[in-house]
């Protein structure tokens, strides 16, 4: 493969094909039902940090890492053991001992597992004949157990989208994670808080083909994927009920998968941000080859030679000192708040030095929509915070953040560099700073070799993206980190049942408008219903009542049952309610009533239509007695009168009064 | 259509559900008439054989690829402990043939996956037996408490008995009067361990358990054989981690089927705690403890701890509304050493018959009239778990004294009342006579 083309500092002219672009979708989404292995109620609570009310109990927890089924220990699980993380898990009232880890989990629900057989069946893929739950190794505490539970439910399906089918590898039903409330630094490691709310709500986990052609296309198959989902009705909805994990990789850099994709108008510019994060490591590697005369990476991985990359790594490995060196000393006079304040609490300074690296580290840039430019600095940062440090400094950033020309010369001489040389320093307690100094000493390693394949998480700050960039959060996970759940039995799936599942698909949108234009209804209304997914409701209810007058009921009141608002139709239908006593009445009984006790308060409270013949001649006498206002505004005279007319006649339709003086009043003056 | 376990195959499936493909790498099947193939993104998918239409056999089975774990590292001059390895949850594993948990792990692999267990102890470890707890018998006992002689004998400052924690109690109560039950006390600390999640999973208290455990045994106080110290219980606090309680072994029970914390103290506080949050570990002796180690008076060592015999009949029944007297007669057919009674409250039985309506209880009063006169022994022991046995508070309990039933006064939890009556027995002691004697701690009266 030739060389690539493309400029990485606009990212948005950067040509997928030409870059041997590669992109799959994973979306998420969680469904409308109670946990999926503990029945408990499938709520979140609105409560931060701050507002988590104290009765709720919290308990103290650490993970460890454990043996996958080959029985070797997974590499981000013993990095993620030195971590000295500790979790504490905030007990919401819908978690008990199953979300606790102190209970097994119940078998699979089942509403949960025809839901998820009803999205296989519409993405047209072909179930398994026994579900097996299997238990996936996660180390950072947002599962109590230290695994998240998984069941593959059907394979091998597709997807149509605007740009040709999309290839789906799996529909899995697996539980969602706990939410993260905060995480408090202290001096042993980070103590991680979760709430147990979201712990154990089913997810339908989608992952398509690698068939996806560009950034654009990424975003319109998640678009898609969503309606599919949406389609059952069974989804829940709203900001992070739904999210995207994103594939992506060109020839020349390799497989990432990019976390916290929930807003899909961000998928296609994170996806370009990625491609030219790719393409800046690898022509930073050949840049740092070059300088250390070792010959260049292909431009195509499927390229790579494994023996020539063991040569390389040797080569750079013994470039890259392993010690790191104690300057605490060198900055004890630092004008630095940072510095000053860390030394003071017993932290150290640690230093990294990189042989002639000076320059390749970088300094921040920004592209043309404002997103951090790649670079190798960003990179070591993002491996370091991963032991759970805020950051580093490295030389070709400073000076800055206080740390002044003087400082740097001092760590300089200190370490004994040379100008071509580069350092990076870690602020931290000393386990920690050599943690992550390891950390970046690993990651410069890697960045002589092709990207790393890891999962990456979007930059969030205020629950959206900052930049569209994103930074590393783990290695990406093989399947060695998958064993069976052994606590769960596997769910056979008979013909009879799937058969019955391809039989009740749900209507797509367009068959659901269609059904509703038998009825006498508007096309506004139309759209609302369908959208607001009432129209099941609707047509379940409308037998021989108004279409419209049910369907503006249902769009008002969606906090009332559809069985009370029926109940008020049909009290207004046989007139023992009026027109403006059905808003009335639904205001007055938020909590719905039944038709006795809603009839009798239309009669208290004056909510009875007039009869009409009363209605009449009230309106007639009004009209008389005002005979004179009537000749001088003609029908004008209509509005002031109302209020007459109602004031005499309670409960009477204000439409019926107004028709009623019209006709009274045209009368009188013919 | 069979392929061997381990080699690689792409099957085509066509069958009720749809005509797919798949490949991936045959492990046994997850339900008969299946076949189950592991994919590369670690999912395991299972297809009925029959739907299976053809099969390529892509690659043959592949090694293992176990990757060699690391001797455990061995710090010289730390205490030498020795753990006892019988079985359980705490050294087992999935078993990938039949997708349960099994207990069948090496005493070494139990090190090399708690690799900090080297900077506590100097650690030697012998395997009795590859059991869980629920498969135990009597003789197991005596094999177990022969292994924590031995130990000692081999120069151990501590012994830690991993078990599984279904009859965990049981046996720390056995070892317990086998060591202490004769007037004499443990060379050194004897402490039983399990856990309640299997050590597969990231979230296993094993790791913590064994490790406060072993430290128990490394620096603990050297038991006095008195107040429940002869022999202890080593599990979770709570449900939090960071701290485990060191528990009397024979007043100590299972009271939760599922819970990290489900080991309790019963009718006694527990003896100390080990924290195991803070480097090193630390522990904190219970004040009452405390103060009764230092006034006790001292035991010999027993070298040779009391055996259990191992066939000894001891049926137990229980006291409840639907109690007939032929439930007893046919235990007592069986010619046992005893019959353990679980009797409601303060240790009762449905034998009275105040308006002469209830004939059943009045059968009941009579088992318990010839059992008295062909002296077999009735000991009764608490439903309630927690308290006292006192006959002396109703009428009832005083008839049944008058009928020679035993227990009144224990206030054992009702396992460490059987396997007390079990040592009497195998030391051919009457139980009338010794039944109600403190011997090691059992008979707590702190609450």
């Amino acid at each position: 493969m030739a060389e690539p083309v493309g400029d990485v500092s606009t990212p948005s002219t950067l040509d997928p094909e030409g870059l041997g672009f590669m992109c799959g979708i994973e979306v998420h989404q969680q469904l409308a039902t109670g946990k999926l292995h503990s029945r408990e109620a499938g709520e979140l609570y609105d409560v931060t940090a701050a507002t988590v009310p104290e009765v709720w109990p919290r308990i103290r927890r650490r993970l460890r890492a454990s043996r996958g089924e080959g029985g070797a220990v997974d590499v981000a699980a013993r990095f993620e053991a030195r971590r000295r993380r500790s979790f504490e898990y905030v007990q919401s009232p819908n978690a008990g001992l199953i979300e606790l880890d102190e209970r097994p989990p119940l078998p699979l629900d089942d509403e949960a597992v025809q839901v998820t057989l009803t999205v296989a069946a519409l993405l047209d893929a072909c179930p398994v004949d026994l579900m097996q739950t299997m238990r996936k190794t996660v180390v950072d505490g947002s599962n109590t157990s230290g695994f998240q539970r998984t069941t593959l439910v059907a394979r091998d399906g597709r997807l149509a989208t605007e740009n040709g089918d999309v290839g789906i590898d799996v529909v899995c039903l697996e539980e969602d994670s706990a939410r993260k409330l905060e995480t408090i630094e202290t001096d042993d490691g980070e103590v991680v808080v979760y709430n147990l709310d979201r712990l154990g709500l089913p997810l339908i986990e989608i992952a398509t083909a690698p068939d996806v052609k560009g950034p654009d296309h990424a975003k319109a198959t998640a678009l898609a994927l969503g309606a599919v989902l949406r389609r059952t009705r069974r989804v829940r909805r709203g900001l992070g009920s739904i999210r995207q994990d994103i594939n992506v990789s060109i020839a020349c850099g390799d497989r990432v998968e990019i976390k916290g994709c929930q807003d899909v108008e961000w998928i296609p510019r994170i996806v370009r941000l990625e491609m030219a994060r790719q393409l800046h490591l690898y022509r930073l590697a050949n840049t740092l080859r070059g300088r250390f005369g070792q010959p260049e990476l292909p431009s195509d991985r499927r390229d790579d030679d494994e023996a020539a990359e063991v040569d390389v790594a040797v080569a750079a490995s013994a470039h890259v000192p392993i010690d790191f060196i104690d300057v605490s000393d060198a900055l004890a006079t630092s004008p630095s708040a940072m510095l000053s304040k860390g030394l003071a609490a017993g932290h150290v300074v640690l230093a990294l030095v990189l042989p002639r690296m000076a320059g390749l580290l970088g300094q921040k840039s920004l592209d043309e929509d404002g997103a951090q430019l790649p670079r190798l600095g960003r990179e070591l940062a993002g491996a370091a915070k991963l032991a759970g440090v805020k950051g580093v400094f490295h030389s070709d950033e400073l000076p800055a953040y206080g740390i002044e020309d003087r400082d740097v010369a001092q760590v300089r001489s200190r370490l004994s560099m040379s100008e071509e040389d580069a350092f990076v320093l870690c602020l931290a307690p000393t386990w920690q700073a050599r943690l992550a100094l390891e950390a970046v000493r690993g990651r410069t390693l890697a960045a002589f070799h092709r990207l790393p394949r890891e999962v990456r998480n979007v930059v969030v700050a205020k629950g959206a993206p900052v930049d569209g960039t994103t930074t590393p959060m783990r290695p990406l996970p093989g399947g060695a980190r998958m064993y069976p759940e052994t606590d769960v039995p596997a769910r056979l799936l008979s013909n009879e049942e799937w058969a019955a599942v391809v039989a009740h698909l749900p209507p797509t949108q367009e068959e659901r408008k269609h059904r509703l234009e038998q009825h006498e209804l508007s096309e506004d209304q139309i759209d609302q219903v369908v959208a607001r997914e009432l129209d099941d409701v609707l047509l379940a209810h409308l037998g021989n009542r108004p279409a419209k007058a049910l369907a503006s009921l249902l769009l008002e009141h969606p906090e009332h049952a559809p069985e009370f608002l029926v109940m008020l139709l049909d009290l207004r239908e046989t007139g023992r309610l009026s027109r403006d006593g059905v808003k009335a009445a639904a205001q007055a009984y938020p909590h719905g009533a039944d038709e006795a006790t809603v009839a009798g308060w239309a009669e208290a409270e004056g909510h009875v239509p007039a009869d009409l013949g009363d209605l009449q001649s009230i309106v007639a006498s009004v009209v008389a007695s005002r005979l004179d206002f009537v000749n001088e505004r003609g029908l004008g005279a209509v509005g002031p009168l109302m209020g007459l007319v109602m004031a005499e006649a309670k409960g009477a339709d204000g439409k019926e009064v107004s028709g009623l003086l019209k006709d009274e009043i045209q009368r009188v003056l013919a | 259509m069979d392929a061997p376990v381990g080699s690689t195959v792409r099957i085509e499936i066509d069958g009720p559900t749809g005509r797919t493909s798949v490949s991936g790498q045959v492990i046994p099947p997850a339900a008969p008439g299946h076949i189950t193939l592991k994919l590369l993104n670690g999912y395991n998918v299972s297809h009925l054989t029959t739907s299976v239409t053809a099969m390529a056999v892509l690659s043959g089975p592949s090694e293992s690829t176990t990757e060699a774990e690391p001797a455990p590292l061995v710090a010289s001059g730390l205490p030498h402990v020795r753990i006892v390895h019988t079985g359980g949850t705490i050294a087992s594993k999935v078993d990938y043939s039949t997708g349960a948990v099994s207990a069948r792990f090496e005493p070494s692999e139990l090190l090399s996956s708690v690799p900090e267990l080297g900077s506590i102890a100097d650690i030697s470890a012998v395997k009795v037996g590859n059991l869980f707890s629920d498969d135990l018998r009597p003789k197991h006992w005596n094999a177990i408490a022969e292994a924590c002689a031995q130990a000692f004998t081999d120069g151990a400052r501590g012994v830690v008995v991993t078990h599984g924690t279904d009859t965990l109690h049981y046996t720390a109560a056995a070892l317990s009067f086998a060591f202490a039950g004769a007037g004499g006390r443990p060379a050194g600390p004897i402490v039983l361990v399990g856990s309640q999640r299997s050590p597969d999973r990231g979230s296993s208290d094993a790791p913590e358990n064994l490790m406060a455990a072993v430290h128990w045994a490394a620096n603990g106080p050297v038991p006095t054989g008195q107040f429940g110290d002869a022999v202890v219980v080593v599990m979770h606090r709570s449900s939090d981690d960071g701290m485990a309680n060191v528990l009397p072994g024979v007043a100590t029970r299972k009271m939760h089927s599922t819970r990290r914390d489900a080991f309790r103290a019963l009718n006694v506080e527990p003896l100390a705690t080990v924290t195991i949050s803070t480097t090193p570990a630390t522990i904190h002796l219970n004040q009452r403890y405390d103060a009764e180690r230092s006034r006790a008076a001292d035991r010999a060592v027993t070298e040779a701890p009391t055996p259990f015999l191992p066939d000894l009949n001891l049926p137990h029944v229980v006291a409840t509304p639907w109690l007939r007297a032929e439930h007893i007669e046919s235990l007592a057919a069986t010619g046992p050493a005893a019959i353990i009674v679980h009797g409601t409250g303060l240790g009762h039985l449905p034998i009275s018959d105040p308006d002469g309506d209830l004939p059943e209880n009045r059968e009941i009063w009579k088992v318990l009239m010839r059992a008295s006169n062909r002296r077999l022994p009735i000991v009764v022991t608490t439903q309630c778990i927690e308290g006292p046995v006192d006959m002396n508070v109703y009428a009832k309990g005083r008839e049944q004294r008058s009928l020679n039933v035993l227990g009144h006064g224990i206030s054992s939890v009702p396992e460490t009342t059987a396997i007390k009556v079990h040592h009497l027995l195998s030391r051919g002691l009457d139980l009338h006579e010794h039944l109600t004697t403190d011997l090691c701690g059992e008979n707590p009266l702190q609450y």
